[in-house]
C-alpha cells in the first residue's frame, strides 16, 4: 500500500511540474471530444484528415452541406464540346483584337454564345434572392473547365463576357468624378495607379463580399468609412463594385448570393445610380496550375454566379480580362509577381480597357455636357440606351478624331 | 509537414510523443528513427531513400576512417572529450586564436597519419558536396553557363529534396570530428542515424554536432517533466513568434511586393524592407525554438541558433547572433581550415570573401545570394579593418546603422530576380524609374493605417525584452495561461490560414 500510495505521490509531483503540459492536452482532447461529438449530432461538418483534426471543423465554424454540390449540367451545348484550351483560346482571340466595337461580341455571339435561362441558373445556383426582371442581357460563351479541382465550385460550362452595350471611348479621367468603386485590394490598385483622383476608390485588402458591410474601408485620400455611410452620402454617378478573389475557398452558390444581396442594398441607398459589376480577373498559368482554388476554372465559376444580375439596363457586367491575358487565356505572367495582383505600371492596361468601355458618348468631348441636366447624369445614360448604335458609331468616330 | 500545421501538432506530435514516452529508454532511439523517417517521409516521400543513402554512405566512411585510427596509434579513448562547446569560443568573429584551437588543431594533425582517412574524408565530401550541388545547384550552374555560352544549356528540374543543406551540413561535421578524432569511440549505426535524421531539426536546423546530443542518445534517460514543460514552452512561443507575428506582417511585405518597385514610394519601399526583416527573424527564430522545444520535449538539449540579432550594433554582431549554428559550421569547418585569421591580411581578407560567398550560395542558387554573400563580405570587411570597435562603444549610433543596414542585407536575400532586386534597390534611395506610376505617399499612408498596431508589436518583439520575459516569468501560472491562449490562437489563425510554410524550407 505505502509503495503505491508513494508512487501516485510521485505522479502527482511529476503533473505538477509541468502544469502547461497538462493543460494543452486537456484542451486538445476536450476540443476532440466536442469535434467528435458535435459532428455526430450533425451540428459540424465530419471531416477528417491528416491536415484536419477533428475539432478544425469546430474552430473554423465548418457546418455540414446539407445536398450536395449542384452537378454541372451542360448547358445548350454547341455541337460537340470544345476542347478546353480551343475555347479559351477562341474565347480571348475573340474579344482581344478590338476591345471597343461592338463586333466583337457580336462576332462571338455568332460562334459559341449560349444564353442560360432564369430558370437554368436557378437550377445551378438556387433562388437568386435580387433579380432585375428582363435581365440575361450578359452573353455566355461555351467554356468547359473540365472536372472541379476542389469542392468549392463546379464547371458551369460557359463564361460570361462584357455587357453588350453602345460603349463609347473615354479621353478625360474627368469621366470618372464622383463615381464609387467598391472592392479589395484589386479596386485598391485601380485607384491608386489609375490616376483617376476624382472618383472615391473604397476597398480594403482581404475584404470579401462577407464583410464588405462591416469593413472600415479606405477611401483614397485616408478617409475610412463603411460602405453603408459611403452609399448613404451619394448618389453617385456610377458605382462600380469588383468582389470574389478572397471568397475564392467559399461555396460559390452562397458568394453568389450574397453578392446579391450587396447588390440590393447598393440599389437600396442609390436607386438611380448604375452599377457596373466588375468580372473576378483570372491568375497567371502557374498560380493555375498549381492552386486547386485559386484558379481560373473557380474564378469563372464565380463570375458566372455574379454576371447573372447585370441587366443590361441599369446594371452591367465588365469582363476585363482580355486586356490582362496571355493567348491561354491567363494572367500574363509579365504583369504579376503573385499570379494574382497586377504590378503598379501595368494598371495602364486595365485602365485603358475601362477607356474604351464608357457610357455616356461625347464626355471626352464636353466633360460636363451632361450636368446641364440638374443631378441628371444617369438620366442622360438612361436616354442613350434607347437611341441606340447611330449615336454610338457618331461618337465613337469623333472619339477618334478628339484623341 | 511545418510545425506550425495542424498535422504536425495534432496528429504526428502527439503520436509521435505517445509512442517515444510509453517506449522503454533502451528503445527510444529506434523510436526516434523511425519517427524521423516517417516525418521526413511525409513531406518528401521519394528522397527519404536518398536521405536514408547518405546516412549508410556517411555512416560506412566515417566507420573506415575510425578503423584506420583503430589500427594505428589511437589516442585513449577517455582522454578525448567534447571540444566543440568551448562557450568562450566567439561564434562568428574570425579573430579569436585561443590557445585551446591552437592545441586542438595540432592534436587533430597529429592524428591524422594515415593518407588513407584523408582519402576516405576526401571521398565523404565529394559524395556529399556532390550530391548538393546536383540537387541544389546543377539547374543554376548549367544557366550561368548557358548564359555565358550564350546558348539553352536545358535544366534538369529536380526538386530540392527537404532539409538537404542542413543536413548535407551535419553530416559533413560529423565525418570532420571523426577524421579529427573528435569522437572517438565507434558510434553505433542506430545513433548516426537517429542524429542525422532527427525530426525536430532535419528541415531547418539548428546545425547540431555529434557532441551535443551524443549523450543523450547513449545514456538513453528518460525525459524529465520540468525538460517536458520547458519543451512545451518554447514551442508556444515559437509558434507564436511564426503564426502570429512572422505570417502577419509577411502581408505587408506581400502588399508592396505584388505592387512592385514602380508603384512603391521611398518610405514604403523601406518599410516593405523592414517588414520583411522582421517577418524573416520571426519565422526562423520561431521555427528554431519550436525546433528546440521538440529536442526538449524528447530529452535532447538542441544548440541555441539565435542570441537577439536585432539589438546589435554592427554586421559582424550580427552574424554572432543570427543563425548561430551556421556560422560556428563555417568557422569550425572552413575558416580555421583555410587558416582563419592567423596569416596575413591578404589571406585573411580572402579567407572571408570565400566564406561569405559560400554562406551566400549555402542559402540558394540564385545571382542575388552572390551579391547578399559579397554584400555582407564587403560590410564585415569593412568592420574589421575599420569602424566596427568603434561602432561597437556608440549608443545609439550602432543601432541606427544596423536599422539601416539589415533591411538592405534582407532585401538582397528577398528579391531574388536580379532585375527587380536593382529596381527595388534603386526606389529605396530614391531613384526615380522610367515609367513609375508613384502619386505621393498614399501607399504609405495606407500602409501605416492597416499595419501600425502589428508593427508597433513587431518592433517590441525585435528588442529583447519579450524574451527576457518569458525567460524570468515562464513559470508563473498567468503567464502559463497566457500561453495557453497563445496556443489556440496560433491553432486558429493556422487553420484559418492553411499553414504557410517556413521560409527556411526552401533552402
Amino acid at each position: 500500500m505505502g509503495s503505491a500510495d508513494k508512487k501516485v505521490k510521485k505522479k502527482k509531483k511529476k503533473i505538477a511540474k509541468c502544469p502547461l503540459f497538462i493543460m494543452i492536452c486537456l484542451t486538445i482532447t476536450g476540443m476532440m471530444a466536442f469535434g467528435v461529438i458535435m459532428s455526430a449530432m450533425g451540428e459540424y461538418e465530419w471531416k477528417l484528415t491528416w491536415e484536419h483534426p477533428v475539432f478544425a471543423a469546430v474552430l473554423l465554424d465548418e457546418r455540414p452541406v446539407n445536398e450536395p454540390e449542384p452537378e454541372p449540367e451542360p448547358v445548350q451545348k454547341v455541337e460537340e464540346a470544345p476542347v478546353v484550351t480551343d475555347a479559351v483560346k477562341e474565347a480571348t482571340d475573340i474579344m482581344a483584337e478590338e476591345p471597343s466595337s461592338d463586333a466583337v461580341e457580336e462576332e462571338s455571339s455568332e460562334e459559341e454564345e449560349v444564353i442560360i435561362s432564369d430558370e437554368e441558373y436557378m437550377e445551378m445556383y438556387g433562388e437568386i434572392p435580387y433579380y432585375i426582371e428582363g435581365g440575361g442581357a450578359v452573353k455566355y460563351i461555351t467554356w468547359d473547365t473540365g472536372e472541379p479541382r476542389s469542392r468549392y465550385y463546379s464547371n458551369p460550362g460557359v463564361r460570361p463576357i462584357t455587357s453588350e452595350y453602345h460603349y463609347t471611348h473615354i479621353g478625360n479621367p474627368d469621366y470618372y468624378e464622383n463615381c464609387l468603386f467598391i472592392g479589395d485590394s484589386r479596386i485598391g490598385g485601380l485607384g491608386t495607379y489609375s490616376g483617376w483622383n476624382k472618383a472615391f476608390f473604397a476597398y480594403k485588402n482581404g475584404t470579401s463580399v462577407y464583410n464588405i458591410m462591416e469593413a472600415n474601408l479606405s477611401v483614397i485620400n485616408g478617409m475610412n468609412a463603411t460602405l453603408p455611410e459611403l452609399l448613404e452620402v451619394g448618389p453617385y454617378r456610377m458605382i462600380f463594385i469588383m468582389l470574389g478573389i478572397n471568397e475564392i475557398g467559399m461555396d460559390t452558390a452562397d458568394y453568389g448570393q450574397r453578392f446579391g444581396e450587396i447588390l440590393a442594398t447598393i440599389r437600396e441607398y442609390q436607386p438611380e445610380t448604375p452599377i457596373v459589376i466588375i468580372g473576378n480577373t483570372f491568375v497567371t498559368k502557374e498560380r493555375d496550375n498549381s492552386d486547386n482554388v485559386t484558379n481560373n476554372a473557380n474564378i469563372n465559376d464565380k463570375n458566372v454566379a455574379i454576371a447573372c444580375y447585370a441587366n443590361g439596363e441599369d446594371i452591367f457586367y465588365f469582363d476585363v480580362n482580355p486586356a490582362l491575358v496571355d493567348e491561354e487565356g491567363y494572367l500574363r505572367s509579365d504583369i504579376t509577381r503573385d499570379g494574382v495582383h497586377i504590378t503598379a505600371q501595368h494598371y495602364h492596361l486595365w485602365v485603358d480597357w475601362m477607356n474604351e468601355h464608357g457610357f455616356y458618348e461625347g464626355y471626352e468631348i464636353d466633360p460636363y455636357a451632361e450636368e446641364e441636366n440638374s443631378e441628371g447624369t444617369d438620366e442622360g445614360e438612361a436616354t442613350e440606351n434607347g437611341e441606340g448604335e447611330a449615336v454610338a458609331d457618331g461618337m465613337d468616330d469623333n472619339s477618334e478624331g478628339g484623341q | 509537414m511545418v510545425f506550425s500545421g495542424l498535422a504536425f501538432i495534432f496528429h504526428f506530435l502527439p503520436i509521435f510523443l505517445i509512442v517515444y514516452y510509453i517506449a522503454k529508454p533502451r528503445f527510444r532511439n529506434i523510436v526516434l528513427l523511425l519517427g524521423s523517417l516517417v516525418f521526413y517521409a511525409l513531406g518528401s516521400p521519394v528522397y527519404v531513400l536518398l536521405l536514408v543513402v547518405s546516412v549508410l554512405v556517411n555512416y560506412f566512411i566515417a566507420g573506415r576512417i575510425q578503423k584506420i585510427y583503430a589500427g594505428g596509434q589511437v589516442k585513449d579513448d577517455e582522454e578525448e572529450s567534447d571540444t566543440d562547446d568551448d562557450p568562450d569560443i566567439d561564434i562568428i568573429d574570425f579573430d579569436i586564436e585561443t590557445e585551446t584551437e591552437d592545441k586542438e588543431e595540432k592534436e587533430a594533425l597529429t592524428k591524422v597519419k594515415s593518407p588513407a582517412a584523408t582519402i576516405w574524408l576526401i571521398t565523404a565530401l565529394i559524395y556529399d558536396l556532390g550530391i548538393l550541388c546536383i540537387f541544389k545547384y546543377l539547374d543554376f550552374i548549367l544557366e550561368m553557363t548557358g548564359s555565358v555560352l550564350k546558348m539553352d544549356m536545358g535544366s534538369i528540374g529536380l526538386a530540392l529534396p527537404l532539409g538537404i543543406s542542413f543536413y548535407t551540413f551535419q553530416m559533413i561535421s560529423f565525418i570532420v570530428d571523426v577524421y579529427r578524432a573528435d569522437i572517438p569511440r565507434k558510434v553505433s549505426l542506430l545513433h548516426f542515424a537517429a542524429y542525422s535524421t532527427m525530426f525536430p531539426q532535419i528541415t531547418s536546423g539548428p546545425i547540431t554536432r555529434y557532441g551535443e546530443v551524443s549523450e543523450r542518445l547513449e545514456q538513453e534517460k528518460g525525459v524529465s517533466p520540468r525538460l517536458l514543460e520547458k519543451g512545451v514552452t518554447a514551442f508556444i512561443i515559437g509558434l507564436g513568434y511564426k503564426v502570429l507575428l512572422a505570417d502577419k506582417i509577411a502581408a505587408l511585405w506581400n502588399d508592396i511586393w505584388r505592387v512592385g518597385a514602380y508603384g512603391v514610394d521611398v518610405a514604403s519601399a523601406w518599410l516593405g524592407a523592414w517588414a520583411y526583416s522582421m517577418e524573416i527573424y520571426f519565422d526562423f527564430f520561431g521555427y528554431s525554438l519550436m525546433a528546440m522545444g521538440v529536442g526538449w520535449m524528447l530529452g535532447f538539449e538542441l544548440p541555441v541558433n539565435f542570441s537577439e540579432p536585432y539589438s546589435v550594433k554592427t554586421m559582424t554582431s550580427f552574424w554572432r547572433n543570427w543563425h548561430m549554428t551556421l556560422g560556428r559550421w563555417f568557422k569550425d569547418y572552413l575558416y580555421i581550415p583555410l587558416g582563419g585569421n592567423r596569416c596575413s591580411k591578404i589571406r585573411m581578407l580572402f579567407n572571408m570573401l570565400v566564406v561569405w560567398l559560400l554562406t551566400g550560395i549555402w542559402h540558394g542558387a540564385g545571382y542575388n545570394f552572390i551579391i547578399w554573400g559579397l554584400f555582407l563580405f564587403a560590410v564585415l570587411m569593412l568592420e574589421k579593418l575599420t569602424y566596427g570597435k568603434w561602432m561597437e562603444k556608440t549608443k545609439v549610433l550602432g543601432h541606427l546603422y544596423m536599422i539601416v543596414l539589415i533591411p538592405v542585407s534582407w532585401t538582397i536575400f528577398n528579391i531574388t530576380d536580379v532585375t527587380q532586386l536593382s529596381e527595388y534597390l534603386l526606389r529605396m534611395i530614391g531613384v526615380p524609374l522610367e515609367g513609375m506610376v508613384v502619386y505621393g505617399f498614399s501607399m504609405l499612408w495606407e500602409l501605416v493605417q492597416t499595419y501600425w498596431w502589428l508593427l508597433l508589436i513587431c518592433i517590441l518583439f525585435c528588442t529583447p525584452y519579450p524574451m527576457k520575459f518569458f525567460k524570468k516569468y515562464y513559470k508563473n501560472f498567468l503567464v502559463k495561461l497566457m500561453l495557453l491562449a497563445v496556443f489556440w490562437y496560433s491553432v486558429y489563425q493556422s487553420a484559418l490560414s492553411g499553414g504557410n510554410p517556413f521560409i527556411y524550407f526552401k533552402f
